[in-house]
């Protein structure tokens, strides 16, 4: 009886061994088919392969400490008046903008003839560990739009932000409006009291203070093993298995290969800004209730009144949808717009069929309210149907 | 059933009874075929088995001796010639030399079975629960044992420094704990999705409809049953909880490493951490005080 109640190793091991037959067969196929593609895979690998990100050429035209500014170079006449500011989340880098000719929201927006100018945050050193948010929102956020403003002799710049780095924009312009003409905010988190994604909820429960006492920096592999455990079976294993499938494809070895480089080029996040970031946003949730305070000053979200975009991702899973649609209503602005994309929180920039979508729809909304000295009132009723749009699809999800 | 003989069915007796039985067959087998070998020059040899009569061929003795030396270099480094000089033959040379390292090996087993069995609660159902059983066992255990070890109270000039020492090695052993445990949690999604799988085309066959043929339905099926499990683990409690202990015991780790360090570091020209941070804060609240004046400089020059 007892010898029917053990359970043999090699039982135990099935599940493993499970996992590894079904990847083989599904990688496999039949055996004519396995050695063609094995023979073209060798040639596709073996072949010089272009998967060089961030081409587009740029001048770095200011500098503060490790922090660049890059000046795009204009491929036409300016379209608008007002320069456009981009400001990236520090995790990971800004070259997710420019990740290949033809997927480029920076091309994009170059052809339509727009005058670009992006943060780049590079990498930080143990010696930036104690930067802390107001360093970044009140120094280098500043300092660059300063740079901008006397560059081209004007008082507002328009900004678009993307997700971590929309959040220090959203406090940038609660705290100096009067420097800001447009702000176009993507994937932002600016609620974090929920549970719809699982950052949130783990986020929640790490003891910031004793990660930055025992990296000084936040590692970016850290991070990365983070993002990657959001959904192993996806991320782990599904997404390699898609690769090997196609790796006798030279396109798709190109696209995996650029992504790759871009998901794993992950600079670490300064020590004190990152502990803030835990402490006062994902568990005390301070901006959205308007009780952060940066560098002696309340970040009170109704001085935003200048004319705000907000775009996310209805399939967003590191930044849900619930982590963005409240910032509109708490704004001061009265010409605002929410829109929510079907899409996730890379697909939004990198995807064919949101490129077609996104990166004319910024270029539209800037146009209308580049010679406009006031918000632009019509689009008030639009960001009202919108907004009802997104809600009902959030709904109905 | 005494409680004792319950445990013997545990986790550990998985493994080990077969490992033990193995490890031993397998000396056995190694020293009765080393031995046929050493005697054959001497003509002492007994028949090969099946074959009366018939002595080992050089290239055998060749390949016998070798495959001894590489067991025996593999536990215990290469003896040295005075070694055998108290040897009368070899094959009692063999057993003397090998003793103590088989009985050695032998009673580790035993005392890791005994001391896993002792501790383990239930039969495991899967490898994560193997796992889990195992090092929690040997954690809770020997862990106990060496910590108390290296908890000893040091003393004289060096205490301190011997005190950071044993630190990092108790923190290191705590972290490697948890990492396993961690893993090991890591794990279940793998094995509930191998059952999911079962019970799923075992109840397609009961519905009466078409089992699935195609290698990359079943992928398909496995990979959303793994990342459906993946998905409720990930959000559990029990998740939480051993991400959290995790961590922390990463960052104890990393504190009493880096105190051990800084120790080895101050006997050499090298700054530590704690020297350039305090460096770096310097620098950081002079930059913000030099920021400062510009500005009001900038804004009064205005």
């Amino acid at each position: 009886m007892e010898s029917e109640k053990k359970r043999p190793l090699s039982e135990m091991m099935a599940p493993y061994a499970l996992a590894g037959e079904l990847i083989m067969a599904r990688v496999a196929g039949d055996t004519a088919k396995f050695y063609d593609h094995i023979r073209k895979a060798k040639d596709v690998l073996m072949s010089p392969l272009e998967t060089d990100i961030a081409v587009t050429p740029y001048d770095v035209v200011w500098e503060e400490d490790r922090v660049k500014l890059k000046h795009y170079r204009p491929r036409t006449e300016p379209s608008l008046k007002t320069p456009l500011f981009i400001v990236y989340a520090q995790v990971n880098r800004e070259t997710m903008l420019d990740l290949q000719p033809g997927r480029s929201v920076v091309e994009t927006f170059l052809n339509a003839g727009l005058d670009i100018y992006m943060l780049d945050w590079w990498y930080p050193t143990r010696k930036d560990r104690y930067l802390n948010l107001d360093d970044h929102v009140n120094g280098y956020i500043d300092g660059a739009v300063d740079f901008i403003l006397e560059k081209h002799g004007i008082d507002q710049l328009n900004i678009m932000a993307i997700c971590q780095g929309g959040t220090m924009c959203v406090m940038y312009a609660a705290l100096h409006p009067e420097k800001v003409k447009n702000l176009v905010t993507t994937v932002t988190p600016t609620n974090f009291d929920h549970d719809a994604g699982l950052l949130n909820v783990w986020a929640r429960s790490l003891d910031p203070d004793k990660l930055v006492a025992s990296y000084g920096n936040i590692p970016g592999d850290i991070l990365n093993l983070g993002f990657l455990l959001l959904n192993p079976a996806r991320l782990m294993i599904d997404k390699y298995v898609g690769f090997l499938e196609n790796i006798d494809n030279k396109d798709f070895v190109e696209n995996f290969v650029r992504m790759e480089r871009w998901i794993f080029d992950s600079p670490d996040l300064p020590g004190e800004a990152f502990r803030e970031f835990i402490q006062w946003l994902f568990r005390e949730n301070r901006l959205i209730k308007n009780e952060l305070v940066l560098g002696g000053k309340k970040v009170d979200l109704k001085n935003i009144t200048m004319p705000v975009l907000n775009i996310y991702g209805k399939y967003d899973h590191l930044v849900p949808p619930a982590a963005c649609d409240q910032l509109t209503s708490k704004i001061g602005s009265t010409d605002k717009e929410d829109l929510c994309l079907d899409t996730g929180h890379i697909g939004i920039y990198v995807s064919s069929k949101t490129q077609r979508e996104f990166g004319p729809k910024i270029i539209r909304w800037l146009t209308e309210r580049d010679e406009s000295p006031e918000p632009v009132n019509a689009a008030t009723k639009k960001t009202a149907s919108k907004k009802k749009k997104a809600g009902e699809a959030a709904a109905t999800e | 059933m005494s409680e004792k003989e319950k445990t013997s069915n545990s986790a550990q007796h998985v493994v080990f009874e077969d490992w033990v039985k193995a490890q031993t067959g397998a000396w056995e087998d190694s020293l009765k075929r080393t031995a046929q070998v050493w005697q054959a020059p001497f003509g002492t040899a007994s028949p090969i088995p099946g074959e009366p009569g018939k002595q080992p061929s050089p290239d055998e003795i060749g390949k016998g001796l070798f495959e001894f030396f590489q067991t025996l270099s593999s536990i215990a480094g290469t003896p040295k010639p005075k070694d055998f000089e108290s040897a009368r033959s070899v094959p009692d040379m063999m057993l003397k030399v090998l003793q103590p390292f088989w009985g050695y090996s032998i009673k580790l087993q035993q005392q890791w079975a005994e001391m896993t069995g002792a501790t383990a609660t239930g039969e495991p159902e899967n490898m994560a629960e193997l796992i889990k059983q195992m090092t929690k066992s040997f954690y809770d255990t020997q862990g106990e044992d060496f910590r108390k070890f290296l908890n000893v109270p040091q003393l004289g000039l060096n205490r301190y420094y011997q005190e950071r020492q044993n630190k990092a090695i108790e923190k290191a052993t705590e972290f490697q704990s948890a990492l396993t445990e961690f893993l090991q949690l890591l794990m279940i999604p793998m094995e509930k999705s191998y059952y999911g799988v079962q019970e799923e085309i075992a109840k397609m066959e009961k519905e009466g409809k078409a089992a699935i043929k195609d290698s990359k339905a079943l992928y398909q099926l496995w990979i959303k049953k793994l990342e459906d499990h993946y998905m409720a683990l990930l959000r559990s409690d029990d998740y939480m909880n051993t991400l959290r202990e995790t961590l922390n015991k990463l960052h104890d780790f990393r504190a009493a490493r880096a105190e051990f360090f800084m120790d080895q570091l101050q006997n050499l020209p090298i700054p530590t951490n704690r020297d350039m941070d305090e460096l770096y804060k310097d620098l950081h609240i002079l930059k913000k005080r030099v920021k400062e004046l510009e500005r009001k400089v900038k804004r009064n020059g205005k």
